[in-house]
């Protein structure tokens, strides 16, 4: 983000508040798989289709984000040190579920895309040699 | 790196326009020999399903509702007919009538 607005302050800003937006995000998730059981009725039906590819994408997408969510609090971030930079790598592989998931259970890929089409744009452009600073 | 950005974005719209809109086609039909939604719904309900809602897609009745599988499904149905041409279940085709002239 830096890249593209140089000499802006939203990127700082975003950058800041990296830690809320991603709370946030699994924030979303949480309401969305609610609705989801909520939607489904019965128990039962939701073992019966877990199996799906659009279904089971969602399921991986989401478990990977409960523990972000859970050592997202400033005790969990000092406990795990180092380690906590690394267990947000999980974000990556979530992403990837997330986006297969939103593919395979809608007919149009269009809205999937162009966010995802973002956010892979984002990922080329980044540095390689972003410093390694302990940064929340 | 602006000008990268915006030919992926257009990339990544472009590659979309094709399957853009539902996956099914209906044959061309006179609207109006088309069944109502309350008797597409009555036929359903006949044969065992639920209807949760329904709206027009690709010339087609689209049905999101429950088959009497109890299956979570999105049913394409020839308007005119009522006869049941796709069923998807969370994106996975579990039903497809294949026409005689394909």
């Amino acid at each position: 983000m830096r890249h593209i607005l140089p000499g802006s302050d939203f990127w700082r800003w975003m950058r800041r508040r990296r830690r809320y937006f991603g709370v946030a995000a699994f924030g979303y998730a949480l309401l969305h798989t609610t609705l989801y059981l909520t939607d489904m009725g019965s128990p039962g039906a939701v073992p019966a289709e877990v199996a799906l590819p659009a279904i089971w994408t969602g399921w991986l997408g989401f478990t990977l984000l409960v523990p972000l969510a859970l050592t997202s609090n400033d005790a969990m971030l000092i406990r795990l040190g180092r380690h906590w930079r690394l267990l947000q790598k999980l974000t990556y592989p979530a992403a990837i579920a997330i986006l297969a998931h939103w593919l395979l259970i809608h007919d149009g890929a269009a809205a999937a895309l162009v966010q995802f089409g973002l956010l892979a744009a984002l990922q080329v452009m980044r540095p390689r040699n972003t410093p390694k600073q302990m940064e929340t | 790196m602006t000008g990268s950005m915006i030919a992926l974005m257009l990339l990544s719209l472009s590659a979309t326009g094709a399957h853009a809109t539902g996956r099914f086609q209906c044959e061309e039909t006179d609207r109006a020999g088309w069944l109502s939604e309350t008797q597409v719904t009555e036929k359903l309900n006949a044969a065992g399903w639920q209807v949760s809602r329904m709206k027009e897609d690709g010339g087609c009745w689209e049905v999101y509702g429950t088959d009497p599988q109890n299956r979570r499904v999105e049913a394409c149905l020839h308007p005119a007919s009522g006869e049941v041409q796709l069923v998807s279940q969370r994106g996975t085709i579990v039903f497809y009538i294949r026409k005689s002239n394909e």
